[in-house]
């Protein structure tokens, strides 16, 4: 029966790769997983993301063994603490992200005697969209899609580099033979040009 | 929140970078004096969203989040995109894929928390962590009289200290090559481009002249981060460089 839904879900997620039927699924599974530690449906789950955040943590520049590593943790994460996962504030991809992007720049400085405690931003966070309700995901995503396309050519490039590839200020400047000072203030112009373009459309508070 | 004006962005907004911007999408143009502005703490949150800051910026950025509700929206959105990224992605083979479940299947009950018991009602658990004491258990150095310093880290992340300014007090005037960001846990501060309270932050790049003076009512207790120009992201090749000091 159980093996039976979890096939069902895979199936549907295959396809609706990324799309909101997806999302409800992946809620489906954790909540299994958050009330009665389900095996089958956390499998689902490590087999859908796991891979993914593999090769994710790999294109940012982790080499495979730590990309191995903080995979590892993510999902040891996802199991122990499934039950802080809540869908209605983030696709369940963004919250595995953020717990991902937190234990690999802890990782960075190989100072793993420190425990540090993902859960404490998160605590933080939680609260972040009770201001005016929920946006869907695919919404929201999409919006910052097309705020970026907005950006002149030069920025939007430097923009990919530093949010997507994560390269830094001075990789950038290597990478593209532009001064230093001209990556850092282009970037700061197309932050700030993209803050003001979601908040025009009344997605994003004022800051 | 805090409005930089940068002169020196101005040339390259309004010459490069604005023209094409405006000409294609004229209905969301502010007007020509706001495109000569530029916020260094969008790029900061995006470097937040991304992972790109080091750890002790990426804990500060944490921390301002967790005290001010005003960028956790823009913050949510980058990150949901970011999200979106990693769903997109193309999955790699895993090794030992039955004996990594079952080592999750087996692994213990998480650890309890220390962070959510040790934060105080100043220090954020992000930071609170990230420090390492409570706030009564700091070492304070002095700096010189009314102003003290904790250094929290001092490596390639970036240069992090706690410091306790009196009221009143004025900052000794300090340079450095990169951006200090400064975030106010107590108090507030004022610069030449601004005044600061809880919770804010403060990005003064080497070229502003920087004499922070603290509010006269309080003590005014921060987080200071001189970031690493650049990060380490991996690879050897990708390590470069020794931060500077102040």
């Amino acid at each position: 029966m159980r093996l039976a839904f979890g096939a069902a879900v895979v199936s549907a997620i295959r396809q609706e790769n990324a799309g909101l039927e997806s999302n409800t699924e992946f809620a489906t599974l954790v909540a299994a997983v958050a009330e009665r530690r389900d095996r089958d449906a956390f499998a689902h789950l490590f087999d859908h993301f796991a891979p993914r955040l593999q090769s994710y943590l790999v294109r940012l520049g982790s080499d495979s063994g730590m990309a191995e590593e903080i995979t590892q943790d993510v999902m040891v994460t996802l199991w122990r603490k499934a039950e802080l996962f809540d869908p209605a504030k983030s696709s369940l991809a963004t919250w595995l992200y953020r717990i991902a992007r937190n234990r690999r720049i802890d990782s960075l400085r190989r100072d793993r005697h420190e425990y540090t405690d993902d859960m404490a931003v998160f605590d933080v966070d939680a609260e972040s969209l009770d201001v005016d309700g929920v946006i869907d995901m695919q919404h929201r995503e999409d919006r910052v899609r097309v705020a970026m396309e907005t950006l002149p050519v030069e920025q939007l490039h430097l923009v990919r580099l530093a949010f997507f590839e994560g390269l830094s200020h001075s990789e950038i400047a290597d990478r593209t033979k532009l001064p230093l000072g001209t990556v850092k203030s282009r970037i700061r112009l197309a932050f700030t040009r993209l803050r003001r373009t979601l908040e025009a459309d009344g997605v994003v508070e004022a800051g | 929140m805090l409005i930089h004006t940068v002169r020196h962005y101005v040339g390259d907004a309004i010459g490069s970078a604005a023209r094409p911007w405006r000409e294609r999408f004229g209905a969301l143009i502010h007007d020509a004096k706001e495109a000569g502005r530029d916020r260094p703490i969008d790029a900061l949150l995006a470097g937040y969203a991304a992972g790109t800051l080091g750890k002790p910026l990426h804990r500060l950025v944490a921390a301002h989040l967790a005290i001010r509700p005003e960028n956790r929206r823009f913050v949510r959105m980058l990150e949901e995109t970011a999200g979106r990224r990693l769903e997109d992605a193309a999955p790699s083979a895993l090794r030992d894929r039955d004996a990594r479940l079952a080592a999750i299947f087996g692994s213990g009950p998480a650890p309890t928390s220390k962070a959510a018991t040790r934060s105080s009602g100043i220090v954020p658990a992000p930071l609170a962590d990230f420090i390492g004491h409570d706030l009564e258990d700091v070492r304070w150095r002095t700096l010189l009289p009314g102003v003290r310093e904790f250094k929290v880290s001092d490596d390639m992340d970036g240069d992090a200290s706690l410091l306790w300014i009196k009221p009143g007090r004025i900052m000794p005037a300090h340079t450095h090559e990169g951006s200090e960001v400064t975030l106010v846990l107590q108090g507030g501060f004022s610069d030449s481009t601004g005044h600061y309270r809880r919770g804010d932050i403060a990005i003064a790049d080497h070229e502003i002249d920087h004499r922070p003076r603290a509010d006269e009512d309080e003590d005014c207790i921060c987080f200071a981060v001189t970031d690493a120009p650049l990060r380490l992201t991996g690879p050897v090749g990708r390590i470069v460089q020794r931060l500077f000091g102040h």
